[in-house]
């Protein structure tokens, strides 16, 4: 508060008080909650001289304190301005937060990410594409801050609408594919296909007694997506997935083993955190979104943060290193 | 030689020119593990599965060298095996990890491991969602013994010990009935192996 802010005389008019603190409770009794005056089930805090969260809300005060017929000092020839100065008004210090939302793993900025603040105000804001979202002209006060991804990719959204389906499940047979068999393959034939990403296929003959009666055409398997030097797939390459890349492991190491690919889905909620604002406070707070995929497990199609994403969190950089991202673009 | 099996022997020399094979290794019976043997196969199955937290995606198994050295050369820990999966008190986790890893025994010495498994859930050692990854795993995997070899006697002799248990899900029951003892599954097997250019093995 500066030396120019109005402020009650002495003694204080107790019915003009009650009256302040009736006034500022009613013009704030519809304010998104938690905040300053109310907490989040509703209850009055206790009006405070000293307490940062309402400091923005005592020149509120004093002005209905005066409507309220208690008598003001007038502060303006007590300060050191001189006489005909401009008197400013009086403003409580506003505080400015930043909050940063990245990937984890594969660190990264997180774009489209709806951020909310709620406190002593609630706001929301989208995070730009480094994945920031600052909040001016803030009332100091303790903030919850949560995120949640709101970017859309027609391939994610594809992918997502089969979690749960068991029709790629590993009992299930899926021509050509019998039971008992890994499908995540095809599950990824079928979604790029209807998200309108089309997908060649190998043929391949198929024999019996040594004799060729047909071709069978197979969707490419997860070393071919996972092969940067394919001929077959020329969707090109990232480093930094975003949601709606194929994502694929080969498995060269050994040769009973087959790979793995997916579909990169949008990243988990950030976790929720609080953070105290003082008085002119820029503040800075981290979230952090944990990356998931789609693919076709052993009984369902499932998302998930574990699949492709342990290795990098192991530091196991000989299985990332296998990893390969894909850019669907038509 | 009556119709199916003159089939049979004309499509394993059909297998035989188009994928390569490894020949069976003579059978022989497992020699007695030491406790410090077993002790060791135990602490090595533990850090595998310390490591390989999931088994829903069981081919990450062979991202682990100690896992594809066993699965390369099961027949050295078969005996280690056996007697941990008659174990109480050995999570079902690991357990799988063992079963997993005895896919490459021959055929003689898988079924004698599974029937040494079965016993283990008869007796309430081990469960039976375990025994089940152990006889159904992906097509990609090992021998597929009781598949490929489902009319040798003692293979259908261990299906019907399997069809007798009243634990066994319908799904794998109707898999046994209907695909393992019809044939369909051996060359829905040899015809996948084919497809996705990985050997077989006899």
């Amino acid at each position: 508060m500066t030396s120019n802010c109005s402020r009650p005389a002495r003694p204080l008019n107790s019915q003009a008080v009650a009256a302040a603190d009736q006034a500022l409770y009613t013009a704030h009794k519809n304010d998104p909650r938690p905040n300053a005056l109310f907490d989040a089930a509703g209850r009055k805090r206790h009006l405070s001289a000293t307490d940062p969260a309402q400091e923005c809300l005592r020149d509120e005060w004093v002005r209905s304190y005066g409507n309220a017929g208690g008598k003001l000092e007038d502060t303006t020839f007590k300060s050191d301005k001189r006489p005909g100065d401009v008197i400013q008004e009086c403003h409580c210090s506003k505080a400015t937060l930043t909050v940063t939302v990245r990937y984890e793993p594969l660190d990264a900025p997180v774009k489209d990410a709806a951020v909310t603040i709620s406190g002593p105000a609630t706001k929301s804001l989208t995070t730009d594409a480094t994945g920031i979202a600052k909040f001016t002209d803030l009332p100091p006060g303790q903030y919850e801050i949560t995120s949640r991804y709101v970017g859309t990719n027609k391939l994610a959204d594809h992918a997502r609408l089969q979690i749960g389906s068991t029709d790629w499940a590993r009992a299930t047979a899926h021509p050509p594919f019998p039971r008992n068999t890994w499908k995540c393959n095809l599950f990824v034939f079928d979604v790029t296909t209807e998200a309108g990403f089309p997908v060649p296929q190998k043929p391949h003959e198929q024999k019996k007694f040594g004799i060729t009666f047909g071709t069978v055409m197979l969707p490419p398997n997860a070393e071919d997506w996972a092969n940067s030097s394919s001929t077959l797939i020329t969707y090109p390459t990232v480093a930094t997935p975003e949601p709606g890349d194929v994502v694929a492991y080969a498995n060269p190491a050994y040769t009973a083993a087959t790979g793995h690919v997916g579909i990169v889905s949008y990243p988990k909620n950030g976790t929720p955190e609080t953070k105290t604002l003082s008085p002119g406070d820029n503040g800075n707070v981290k979230q952090i979104m944990r990356r998931q995929s789609v693919s076709a497990g052993g009984v369902s199609i499932d998302e998930d943060d574990q699949i492709f994403w342990h290795y990098y969190d192991e530091g196991n950089t000989v299985e990332t290193s296998r990893i390969l991202f894909r850019r669907m673009s038509p | 030689m009556n119709i199916p099996g003159i089939l049979i022997s004309v499509l394993s020399a059909t297998v035989s020119a188009c994928n390569p094979q490894t020949p069976s290794p003579p059978y022989q019976p497992p020699k007695p593990s030491t406790m410090q043997e077993i002790n060791q196969f135990a602490g090595t199955i533990e850090q595998i599965g310390s490591r390989v937290k999931r088994l829903d995606l069981a081919d990450e198994l062979f991202a682990e060298t100690s896992f594809r050295d066993i699965y390369e050369n099961p027949q050295a820990y078969l005996a280690s095996a056996s007697a941990i999966i008659a174990r109480h008190g050995v999570s079902a986790h690991h357990k799988k990890i063992i079963g997993y890893a005895m896919q490459q025994l021959p055929p003689e010495q898988f079924v004698m491991f599974v029937t040494a498994m079965t016993e283990s859930v008869e007796q309430g050692t081990t469960d039976m969602e375990t025994l089940e990854t152990t006889v159904f795993t992906p097509l990609n995997w090992g021998r597929q013994s009781l598949i490929g070899h489902y009319q040798q006697p003692i293979v259908q002799a261990l299906l019907a010990r399997l069809l007798a248990m009243p634990q066994l899900s319908s799904v794998n029951r109707h898999y046994i009935r209907d695909d393992i003892l019809t044939g369909k599954a051996r060359q829905d097997f040899l015809d996948y192996r084919d497809m996705i250019g990985r050997p077989v093995y006899e």
